[in-house]
């Protein structure tokens, strides 16, 4: 296949960044083993096209690297992440919540807002109350 | 068990005493190899499989790595298979959606 070598090239570059994310003892036999797949991808005669032997190629060492990232120490790590951001979130969103009902409440313009507010209220419950007085005087 | 975990196994089985390559695997589970490799280490430490290095046919050659069922690999394999099997068949369809794991 044309630019072979340049193709297991990187895809060797791929696992060796792969393999750094093992631990010491197990990287070196993890890269022979991993390594040794790379050319019976390129030449797998069950894919026809060598296009697509290339990306599968490349696929493995991509896949490899997100595999080795995995260890389960990391994936621990990783979701003791997710907790602490998720957390950080949820308090960043309370805390925005809080703030903003703590802006409206000190707006210089609250008291006068709920003054009008409560004006409003009682006016609209004695115009009803006017009205079902004046159909009652109305049907006696 | 786990669904690549089940079709790690179901590949193994359908020819346990054949020595299987990580890329063939990978073909026959239909997984990549970021969760294989992962699956097939911790099935190693839990002595369900072995692994050993070929010899290499030519000069030159890089020796892949196989893998094979240990006799007790096999012996849980089968035994796993045949569980979520059962369990399979014991959950009921969804109108709508085929009983998991029908070909439906």
């Amino acid at each position: 296949m044309r630019g072979e070598r340049q193709l297991l090239r990187l895809g060797e570059y791929l696992l060796r960044r792969a393999c750094q994310r093992l631990p010491p003892d197990i990287r070196q036999e993890r890269y022979r083993e991993w390594a040794a797949e790379l050319p019976a991808i390129l030449q797998d005669p069950q894919t026809r096209h060598s296009p697509r032997r290339a990306l599968r190629m490349l696929a493995y060492a991509a896949d490899t690297v997100r595999g080795a990232a995995m260890t389960p120490a990391r994936a621990r790590r990783r979701t003791s992440r997710m907790t602490a951001l998720l957390c950080l979130v949820l308090v960043a969103g309370l805390v925005t919540v809080a703030w903003e009902i703590w802006s409206i409440v000190q707006a210089p313009g609250y008291l006068v807002a709920t003054y009008q507010f409560l004006l409003l209220a009682w006016w609209l419950v004695s115009r009803r109350a006017r009205a079902r007085r004046h159909n009652s005087a109305h049907s006696a | 068990m786990t669904a690549p975990l089940e079709r790690v196994l179901g590949a193994f089985l359908a020819d346990p005493a054949a020595p299987r390559y990580g890329y063939d695997l990978m073909k026959a589970a239909r997984l990549p190899s970021g969760t294989l490799y992962p699956l097939l280490a911790r099935l190693e430490h839990q002595k369900l499989v072995t692994s050993a290095w070929e010899t290499p046919q030519e000069e030159g050659e890089r020796p892949r790595k196989y893998y094979k069922l240990t006799s007790e690999g096999i012996r849980i394999a089968r035994l796993e298979l045949a569980h979520a099997s059962s369990r399979r068949q014991r959950t009921p369809a969804r109108p709508g959606h085929p009983a998991p794991g029908s070909l439906g």
